[in-house]
């Protein structure tokens, strides 16, 4: 159970702007850690940074108490998983599986048998017995990805990095393997650290959210925390699908003003602000609705369980999610009302958070 | 057999004879005497003329200490300045391939270029700089120097094609072994080569190839104790008339080696569809 600490790290690699800048968290022992944000936000970098492969300008990362500087990645004992596996090629998957256990760093520490055992082992826990005499080219991706798990895992690593680890898995196998990924990190205790760019792997997986965009950790906290309490515009925009409703508003002493309508929150002194509500919170109407905006509807999307529908207020797009078999065509005239008690509110120009919406 | 397979049969079969005439010509003719050769060409063996080994007992009779050595020459200098060449433009390409290099203005694709540039220059136009320096290297006519020479000449093709097999290995697969416990050279030892071997083969082959075709270095820079055997078929065309069951008979033992190297190699490079999927 070994403690992970990010302290002011910052790395450029000669961009405008560096790729990670002064990140700070702390993931705790056996606790999944999720590192949310869109492609190119410094999530690799991130990863690379505590394996070794890419060295910090700035900044201390510690592992267990103990800094990380100047230990080179082999003896680091961190495990990752790449977004494209990097199985070895040559070598068939029990090979690959042996590989971190006859390196060099662990000569002498394991015996043949141990060796065997402990690859049958997490063949079985990932359930690829069957496949220990293939190469890799021989297999599917879903196959390559619980190799590659398993490959990380044989070693019981003090920590476990994986970079978009199911990106490339189709839809349903990324399900599967989400659900079979919080199984064995549970089962296994080890401290994970889990790059994705999509947040639901977030909201489902992680102890510890924490949303990175441009190289700067926007809010760090709980799936829980990041979710309801989204401590800036560019959290809030990045959690939740479909995406929260953002919309220009204005702030005065008698509350806000949004989509031309007065909606009785957040009183404070008079200033643009940013309204966010989120698509499940926005009340669709098709009829005239009291407090309500008129509009019309763009586009309506079945997700099956739900509808997504797209309505024009005055210019300005909103979502909002209904349940299925409600029917709205393209044209039809809708009303939109913005509940004061769902609503977040940010500062216009800096995006930071000034109220959250109130938990039921 | 469908006819098209006849009509695919037919044509392969047609090209072989094409391919393979000369070499059944040098065949036939290291067992020809002075007569059967200049008197007409005669095709059979047994038939047309009456085969004889005389040119082989010359060659691998009391005739024969030059033959062996030269021999000997060709082998020892295209062997081991291919194997230098390898290792060495390995490494280079290796670097190239996974380091960014700044000399002033001067980038990878740049060193590259230059690295390259080196075999666009038709050889006559350096090999009498390359005498010069040879003449006071006192490096002429020594094997040292055929090695130097050879691996020189290969180094650019080796650096060139063996960078692009370095490229085409993911960097992650490296970092996986990094990660997995593994030093820096055992990273090259374990992963980077063994996926490079169809390139190392592919220019292992061509070096030797080039080195052992080489005539021209050769020519210019040894005169005796490091001749090559490409010297010494010219040698035997050298006096009154060309010899030419002897020329036939070396020709044909030429042919050996660049042989065997390619059937041991091939099955290296025959790895590549084994491998395939690495991304």
């Amino acid at each position: 159970m070994e403690t992970l600490t990010v302290t002011g790290v910052t790395k450029t690699f000669g961009g405008p702007r560096p790729a990670v800048d002064e990140l700070s968290f702390t993931l705790g022992g056996g606790e999944f850690g999720v590192v949310v944000g869109p492609s190119g936000a410094g999530k690799t970098t991130l990863l690379n940074m505590i394996a070794g492969l890419v060295p910090p300008d700035t900044g201390e990362i510690t592992l267990d108490g103990a800094s990380l500087a100047g230990t080179a990645p082999e003896r680091r004992d961190i495990a990752m998983v790449f977004e494209n596996y990097a199985l070895y090629p040559h070598l068939s998957v029990r090979r690959n599986l042996e590989f971190p256990l006859r390196a060099p760093v662990r000569r002498g520490t394991l015996s043949r048998s141990q060796i065997t055992d402990r690859v049958t082992q997490v063949a079985e826990t990932l359930r690829i017995p069957h496949l220990l005499d293939r190469l890799p080219s021989q297999l599917s991706g879903g196959q390559r990805q619980r190799v590659s798990l398993g490959r990380a895992l044989v070693r019981r690593p003090r920590l476990l990095l994986l970079d978009e680890p199911i990106t490339h898995l189709d839809a349903k196998l990324r399900h599967e393997m989400r659900t079979e990924l919080k199984r064995i990190q549970r089962e296994l205790g080890v401290t994970t650290l889990y790059a994705t760019p999509d947040q639901s792997d977030a909201l489902a997986l992680a102890d510890l959210v924490v949303v990175l965009d441009a190289g700067r950790a926007w809010q760090v906290g709980t799936a829980a925390d990041v979710y309801e309490r989204p401590a800036n515009v560019t959290v809030a925009r990045t959690l939740g699908d479909p995406r929260i409703n953002l919309l220009p508003g204005r702030r005065d002493a008698a509350g806000v003003t949004v989509l031309g309508q007065r909606v009785d929150a957040d009183h404070g002194p008079a200033g643009p602000v940013t309204v966010g509500v989120r698509p499940g919170d926005v009340e669709l109407s098709t009829e005239p609705l009291a407090g309500a905006a008129a509009g019309r509807v763009l586009l309506a999307q079945t997700l099956g369980y739900q509808d997504v529908v797209y309505v024009d207020v005055e210019g300005a797009t909103v979502r909002a999610t209904v349940p299925a078999g409600i029917v709205a065509r393209p044209g039809d005239p809708a009303w939109v009302r913005l509940p004061a008690a769902r609503l977040h509110v940010f500062e216009a120009a800096s995006g930071q958070a000034l109220r959250h919406r109130e938990v039921v | 057999m469908r006819a098209a397979g006849w009509g695919r049969r037919t044509v392969l079969f047609v090209w072989v004879l094409f391919a393979l005439f000369p070499v059944y010509w040098t065949f036939i003719t290291a067992f020809k005497q002075q007569v059967d050769i200049y008197d007409g060409p005669r095709f059979i063996p047994f038939v047309d003329f009456q085969p004889t080994t005389q040119a082989w007992r010359t060659l691998f009779g009391d005739g024969g200490g030059d033959f062996f050595d030269k021999f000997a020459n060709s082998i020892i200098f295209s062997g081991v300045s291919s194997l230098l060449a390898v290792i060495l433009g390995g490494f280079a390409a290796y670097g190239l391939a996974r380091h960014s290099y700044k000399y002033g203005p001067y980038r990878n694709d740049d060193l590259s270029f230059l690295i390259v540039s080196q075999r666009i220059m038709p050889p006559i136009v350096s090999v009498l700089a390359l005498y010069v320096v040879f003449v006071n290297l006192r490096l002429l006519d020594s094997s040292f120097g055929m090695i130097l020479a050879y691996t020189a000449m290969n180094l650019p093709l080796t650096v060139y094609l063996l960078r692009t097999f370095f490229e085409a290995i993911p960097v992650e697969v490296e970092h996986a072994a990094a990660l997995d416990g593994y030093p820096q050279w055992q990273r090259l030892a374990r992963v980077v080569f063994p996926l490079a071997a169809p390139g190392l083969a592919a220019a292992f082959l061509l070096s030797f190839f080039f080195a052992w075709n080489d005539f021209l270095f050769s020519l210019m820079l040894t005169f005796n104790d490091a001749q090559t055997l490409p010297l010494y078929i010219t040698s035997l065309n050298a006096q009154s008339q060309p010899l030419w069951w002897l020329i036939s008979a070396v020709g044909l033992v030429a042919l050996v080696p660049p042989a065997i190297v390619t059937v041991v190699l091939d099955r290296f490079m025959a790895r590549q569809v084994l491998i395939g999927g690495m991304r």
